[in-house]
């Protein structure tokens, strides 16, 4: 009996080896290969079959980035007021940020990063730019030249955006050998003039194809950045070839989080991480700044306003439209002294805002509902950071002010260059 | 005739009765009293012995004469000798357990493990067995803790199914885990220190793996300190190995234990422990803006008002085991079941546990083992960190809160911060549902006298789902109060974790001459890791009562990722033996890993090692001494990078259109090695005065080099993310000392203790930034540097790299201790009357002082995440035979810790009494805590040292009437605490808890914000074995 349940064992043993034998020769085969079903090895991805994918993946990164700048630069402005108690989102709103803060630095745009988000989407749209000039149309099977105007234009915007959010910049690369050519501290105003140059680049391409959505797009684009370069006659000649009803999304949808529309996620009347500045609250009636007020309170006591410009995770955010080329337009011709060319633009707007006719007189009246109109028309399109800047618009609440949660108001307006920027890109500051 | 015969056989018996008979007893330990089981006896002068069943019981039959001469054996403890009385059935034999026990054998990686003697260097044993039996440990990191000098045990918050982080001789790595490697009966596990539910992305996933075994399982654990010892486990192993050795089946007939554990944990003293809370409120009867300052006691007031903060949990346990066998085939079987409730009503665990060891012996030369674990937990947690909770809402308690309404009826907020306790108990539940089955075969045969194999293949798989629910709410307070939208959400995660071991060992023993031995070894370890991870989000649920992610109607997103590593590596070793004294061992091991990068080939680790016993048994020259064992050993073993960290990679996204696009995703290194970790250990083990005295002193050395770290790439380059690459050095160095003695031996009473402590030196030697950058550091962090020049003792904080992201994170800076904090330092100030701080002046690094608001005030040391030093002092007490006092207190010195809790209800939400009385308090904790949210927070980073009496338990071994009456071999009645009293000058609630996991947790940080302190626990522990 017992010597029978042995053999039986023995069996069972020799079973036991010839499998595990079985397992480890099957693992021998190649034991060191892994799955990576979720990450794409760059050399994959990186070939002329892959061009449509990649200008979309630009797209994509801008999107996401353009989201996140709407939020953080209406809270550094005076779109939005921080209301909850997460401590890294309180710098912006009391525009104090310091270099090290990781928030506007290095968060993903799903974390309402500015900094990094504007770079991955800057370099995406590079990227792809560089490798579309370097393929041939036979290696391309979409229209290659088309590609090149949208990666273009989009990496125009990129440019446009940190040239308005950031006191200086800096633009490295990764070369396709994988090694790095790091830029050096640059000012506001030559990233503006990259960013001509690469709406220039769109133009030509745009036109090239025929594509006339890009080609307003780098139009609208060039002239915010020439606006910026106080180059105000070739803003307006730019501005006018933007045609009336015209706009350009952003687009977002509920599909997944980096595709949501932030702005909505931020402030709505169920999203309470910001509630409206003060300055929009008493703008009533103008449609065009649509917030409503309720009677619930932050922990941090701050009244809850929320907009309804945009109602759903899904809704667009204008990204370039007739109306901003209108007062690109009304702007140059008011700094130019005509101001009854600018007239009918401002009461075009206030028509827009349920306002009546304008009745200023002076050049300064002119500007400062110019600067109004504005203010009013883009709101939360990621444009009052840049405005606050460029018109020295005085902040409201004023530096000094006590912050509802703790410190004081401090007065900056500009983003300043990340820590993780000049720690670690030799070129700055050498 | 017949009637004649059979009175005949009547006296025959009679008198082969009288000349036969039986002794039988048990076999327990001279100072703990517990049973030993597999001890060998044998009747002096003859062939006759038996051993004892797993609950310490023998019984020998067949003896003659009055009495015997009974001799027990067993490896850890003295022989005993011992004359009998032939008859007697209730014996007691006493054995003392050997301080240096030289031929116990221990895992080490070889076919059969080696003998202490053999060893090099040193290996702690934790005897679980004994301790579990106390009543007061109830995981596995409770076990390890302040039980093996050099091990620090961190626990992390007091909710029961919880864990805490392990470090083994400090901390090595600057990027990757320093968690060590566990194998569960030679398969290496699942380990992850924090998993579960995060709340708010700095919240605490607060449950360790280790954990989800039963230590009523666990017979003993092995620690494999360092590298020195841990080269034959290759890369991975540098932070140190656990084995996990579960129980086995002892030959005999079956034999049943059942055990249980019933009792209370609650908060110590909240009144006396949570800070009194202050804010201005309108002056009752004052004129319109007039604002009075009061304090608010919320513990009190719940209390008063019949609904206390913190409730007693219930701690329920009970396991039920049955192990025996025969020469053939052996089987221990046990089922747990943990059902407990925390300090918090929404705080429980409720844990089944099985495990089933099979070993079987089909000839003598072959021994087959199977082993299988199941564990099903369900851990539910309150929501700690920053989104309610009880301690939230009594740390940020505001009287403005309680102040009557216009109406003049009471504030519904009852002074809480925001929302009430039971609403958030209501509205959210965060849980983590586990199911892991570990199993593993081992077959091992002596093919011949001298060669002996084993091959060892194994699977540990555990699947988690990870739940965080906010329920929709339609009641309007509710909604008021908890600040929500009250639609709720869902985030559910689904983790996958896969371990994979295969691993063939042989050994070839050749005896040279009557004296030299020469004993050869080689082997092959694969190990293969598969991790998945899935997970589903959305908001807004249509209605009260829907709680799934499929009827959320906003923001819903998935996700799902796929990660695997494998590690193939060989190994060679020869030791020689002389005399049985003197061991000289070398090895090599060669590893190479899928996340090496493409430019990187293998690895190789050598190992060198010498043992020498000078003194075994009685020795004329030093009489006192019973044995001295003297060890040196060097090794290496390593690190791997994270998986797929050398590829540049892009992934998926979503584009416009929701189509299809890729996103860059890393920037990877191909040059990308293991971090290579190197070790030096010299040390002695003495057994003096009849082991009745004991010491192991080791000193180690271990220096880490191409350390990988997480560069952070310029922002500009347009690649998310960081950079690995190899470059930082570490070192760790400290010695660890374990005194034990038997101070009292009599027979009645026995007096035991156990002193270990433990050192740990750490320094950052060398982060390896290129030079342009280093000079770049030394501008931005070193005030007066000149740019250009090299000297870089003037500039001692050169140059640092963040640790962790999150508020406050710890920082790597070469000269100092690993993850430690530095900011700017106050070093005085001056409050006005009107309690605003001047004149604030900061350490300048250099001796002197600058203004703190200067943008040139340096950040500078702060301290240590990890204690530099930790230690234990056990004392046991063995009272008539049948009752057993012990105690155990541990302590860590020498680290800091945010207090977060602080900085949350005084600088975030000014409800500190020195927000309000300043010119109360010493200038410079106004000058930080007025600053500003973490602008300077050395006023609230603190000396987090302490010493706690951790356990003390008294257990009663009922005499063996009660056995007789119940049929029981054994029982054993205890009461256990845990937790009782701490020492410290730590001014916020425990100086233990932390965020475990997180970005406020991770690898180094210690940062309390409102997280439960560790809960003081009473249990009433049964044991009873049949």
């Amino acid at each position: 009996m017992l010597d029978r349940l042995r053999r039986k064992l023995l069996a069972g043993l020799v079973a036991a080896v010839v499998l595990t034998g079985a397992v480890a020769c099957e693992a021998a085969r190649n034991p060191l290969e892994v799955e990576s079903s979720s990450r794409i090895p760059a050399i994959n991805v990186e070939t002329p079959a892959n061009a449509q994918l990649l200008v979309d993946g630009a797209v994509a990164d801008f999107e996401c980035a353009f989201a996140s700048y709407v939020v953080e630069g209406g809270t550094v402005g005076e779109e939005f007021i921080y209301a909850q108690q997460t401590a890294d989102r309180v710098p912006a709103d009391r525009r104090n940020v310091l270099t090290t803060d990781p928030r506007y630095a290095t968060n993903s745009c799903e974390g309402l990063g500015i900094y990094g988000p504007l770079q991955i989407a800057r370099a995406s749209a590079e990227n792809v730019l560089g490798y579309l000039k370097g393929w041939t149309d036979v290696q391309v099977s979409v229209n290659r030249t088309r590609l090149i105007a949208i990666a273009a234009a989009y990496a125009g915007y990129n440019y446009v955006l940190l040239g308005e959010g950031f006191c200086t910049l800096a633009f490295s690369k990764i070369n396709p050998d994988r090694s790095i050519n790091y830029g050096g501290e640059i000012s506001r105003d030559s990233v503006f003039r990259i960013a001509v140059a690469r709406f220039t680049e769109a133009i030509a391409a745009a036109q090239a194809t025929s594509t006339t959505d890009i080609l307003r797009m780098a139009y609208l684009g060039r002239a915010r950045a020439k606006l910026n370069l106080k180059d105000y006659a070739g803003a307006e000649a730019d501005a006018l070839q933007i045609p009336s009803g015209y706009v350009k999304n952003a687009t977002y949808s509920a599909t997944v989080g980096r595709r949501n529309n932030f702005v909505w996620g931020d402030n709505a009347l169920s999203n309470r991480s910001s509630s409206i500045g003060d300055p929009y609250r008493s703008m009533t009636g103008d449609p065009r700044v649509p917030v409503t007020a309720t009677a619930t309170t932050s922990a941090t006591g701050i009244k809850h306003f929320y907009q309804t410009k945009y109602l759903t995770v899904g809704d667009p955010i204008a990204l370039a439209k007739y109306q901003e080329a209108q007062l690109i337009i009304a702007e140059a011709e008011i700094r130019a002294g005509n101001l009854s060319v600018a007239l009918p633009i401002l009461n075009a707007e206030r028509t827009r805002g349920a306002q009546g006719a304008f009745t200023g007189t002076t050049q300064a009246d002119y500007m400062a509902e110019l600067v109004d109109q504005r203010r009013r028309e883009l709101f939360l399109e990621g444009q009052h950071l840049g405005d606050i800047i460029r018109y020295s618009i005085v902040l409201q609440p004023a530096a000094g002010t006590p912050y509802h949660f703790g410190g004081t108001y401090g007065n900056q307006i500009c983003f300043l260059m990340p820590a993780a920027e000049r720690l670690n890109n030799p070129l700055i500051g050498s | 005739m017949l009637a004649t015969a059979f009175l005949l056989n009547l006296g025959l018996a009679g008198s082969l009765l009288a000349q036969t008979g039986t002794v039988s007893g048990t076999v327990v330990g001279a100072n703990s009293s517990n049973p030993v089981p597999s001890a060998q006896l044998l009747i002096v002068g003859t062939t006759t012995g038996t051993t004892t069943d797993a609950n310490g019981r023998f019984r020998l039959g067949g003896l003659t004469g009055e009495t015997v001469m009974l001799e027990v054996r067993r490896i850890g403890f003295r022989p005993l000798r011992q004359t009998v009385r032939v008859g007697a059935t209730d014996l007691r034999l006493p054995m003392t357990e050997q301080y240096v026990a030289l031929d116990e054998v221990v895992v080490t990686g070889t076919p059969g493990g080696q003998a202490r003697r053999e060893l090099g260097n040193a290996i702690t044993t934790v005897n679980a067995a004994a301790v579990t039996e106390q009543g007061t440990v109830n995981n596995v990191q409770q076990l390890l803790n302040g039980r093996a000098p050099g091990v620090v045990v961190n626990p992390a918050t007091g909710n029961v199914g919880t864990g805490a982080r392990i470090r083994v001789r400090g901390a090595s790595s600057l990027s990757l885990s320093n968690e060590p490697l566990i194998y569960v009966d030679g398969v290496r596990v699942n380990a992850q220190a924090a998993s579960g539910p995060t709340n708010q992305a700095f919240g605490s996933s607060e449950i360790s793996r280790i954990n989800d075994i039963n230590p009523e399982d666990i017979e003993s654990m092995e620690v494999i300190k360092g590298p020195a010892a841990a080269t034959l486990y290759g890369t991975e192993a540098s932070n140190g190995v656990i084995q996990i050795i579960t129980k086995k089946g002892i030959q005999g007939r079956p034999r049943w234990n059942f055990s249980t554990r019933q009792g209370t944990n609650y908060f110590q003293n909240p009144e006396g422990r949570f800070r009194i809370n202050y804010f201005p409120i309108p002056k009752a009867g004052g004129p319109a803006g007039a604002l009075d300052t009061v304090s608010i006691n919320l513990i009190a007031m719940e209390d008063a008002r019949g609904t206390p903060v913190f409730q007693h949990g219930h701690i329920g346990e009970a396991d039920l085991s049955t192990s025996g066998g025969s020469e053939l085939f052996r089987y221990y079987g046990g089922v747990g079941l943990e059902d407990s409730k925390g300090m918090e009503p929404v705080n429980g665990v409720q844990r089944r546990t099985g495990r089933l060891n099979l070993t079987v012996n089909p000839n003598k030369q072959v021994e087959l083992g199977f082993n299988i674990g199941y564990t099903n937990g369900n851990i539910t947690l309150p929501c700690e960190a920053g989104c309610g909770g009880r301690t939230l809402g009594v740390v940020n308690a505001t009287p403005l809160n309680n102040v009557p309404l216009a109406n003049g009826q009471a504030n519904p907020r009852r002074g809480w911060n925001s929302g009430l306790p039971e609403f958030y108990d209501s509205y959210l539940q965060f849980y983590q549902i586990v199911d892991r089955f570990t199993g593993g075969i081992q077959v091992s045969q002596q093919l011949n006298k001298w060669f002996r194999h084993r091959l060892n293949a194994g699977t540990d798989r555990t699947r988690e789902e990870n739940s965080e629910l906010g329920r929709r709410t339609e009641d309007s307070l509710t909604k008021a109060l908890l600040g929500i939208s009250g639609l709720g959400y869902r985030d559910m995660t689904f983790r996958t974790i896969n371990n994979y071991t295969g691993d063939y060992s042989a050994s070839a023993v050749f005896d040279l001459s009557s004296a030299l031995r020469s004993t050869s070894s080689f082997g092959a370890q694969y190990y293969r890791n598969y991790f998945e991870i899935s997970c589903a989000s959305g908001a807004a649920f249509p209605a009260v009562g829907i709680t799934t992610v499929s009827a959320t109607t906003q923001a819903r997103s998935t996700c799902q990722d796929v990660e695997e590593d494998a590690t193939l590596g060989l190994y060679v070793q020869e030791q020689m033996g002389w005399n049985d004294r003197l061991f000289a061992t070398a090895a090599v091991r060669a590893d190479d890993n899928s996340a090496f990068g493409q430019n990187f080939d293998r690895v190789y680790y050598p190992k060198f090692s010498v043992s020498w016993i000078p003194i075994e048994g009685v020795n004329s020259r030093l009489p006192m001494v019973n044995a001295l064992k003297l060890r040196a050993a060097y090794g290496e073993s390593g690190k791997q990078p994270i998986t797929f960290s050398a590829l540049q990679t892009y992934t998926s996204a979503t584009g416009p259109a929701d189509v299809p696009t890729v996103t860059q995703l890393t920037i990877g290194n191909p040059d990308l090695g293991p971090e290579r970790s190197k070790e030096i250990e010299l040390g002695f083990d003495l057994g003096a005065l009849n082991d009745r005295f004991g010491a192991e002193f080791t000193w180690y050395r271990k220096h880490t080099i191409d350390a990988i770290l997480d560069r952070q790439i310029a922002p500009s380059i347009g690649v998310p993310g960081s950079q690995p690459f190899n470059a930082g050095s570490i070192r760790n160095s400290g010695i660890e000392l374990l005194l034990r003695a038997t101070p009292l031996s009599l027979d009645r009473v026995t007096w035991d203790m156990t002193f270990s402590y433990a050192t740990n030196n750490n320094i950052v030697e060398d982060l390896g930034t290129p030079a342009a950058i280093l000079e770049l550091r030394r501008q931005t962090t070193c005030p007066g540097y000149v740019p250009g020049t090299s000297n870089p003792s003037t500039c001692p904080v050169a140059d640092f790299v963040l640790a962790a992201s999150g508020s406050l994170p710890p920082r790597h800076q070469v000269g100092y201790p690993i993850g430690s904090y530095f900011n700017k330092k106050i070093v005085s100030a001056t409050i006005t009357p009107a309690g605003v701080a001047t004149n604030v002046m900061c350490d300048d690094g250099n001796g002197g002082s600058i203004l703190c608001s200067s943008p040139s005030a340096p950040f500078v040391f702060l301290g240590r995440t990890t204690p530099h030093i930790e230690g234990s002092f056990t004392n046991g007490l063995t009272v008539l035979k049948n009752i057993r006092l012990s105690a155990l207190v541990d302590f860590k010195r020498n680290f800091v810790k945010i207090d977060g809790s602080q900085r949350f209800r005084c600088v975030v939400n000014r409800r500190c009494r020195e927000w309000y009385y300043p010119q109360d308090y010493d200038p410079n904790l106004i000058a930080s805590l007025k600053a500003g949210t973490d602008v300077l927070p050395d006023g609230y980073i603190n000396d987090a040292s302490y010493t706690k009496l951790r356990e003390v338990s008294i257990q009663y071994t009922l005499p063996s009437s009660f056995n007789h009456a119940g049929r029981f071999s054994r029982a054993v009645i205890g009461l256990a605490g845990r937790n009782l009293h701490t020492w410290t000058k730590y001014p916020g609630l425990d100086p233990e808890a932390f965020f475990l996991g997180g970005n406020r947790g991770g690898g180094f940080a210690l940062f309390d914000q409102t997280t439960n302190p560790q809960a003081t626990e009473w249990v009433v522990n049964l044991n009873l074995a049949w």
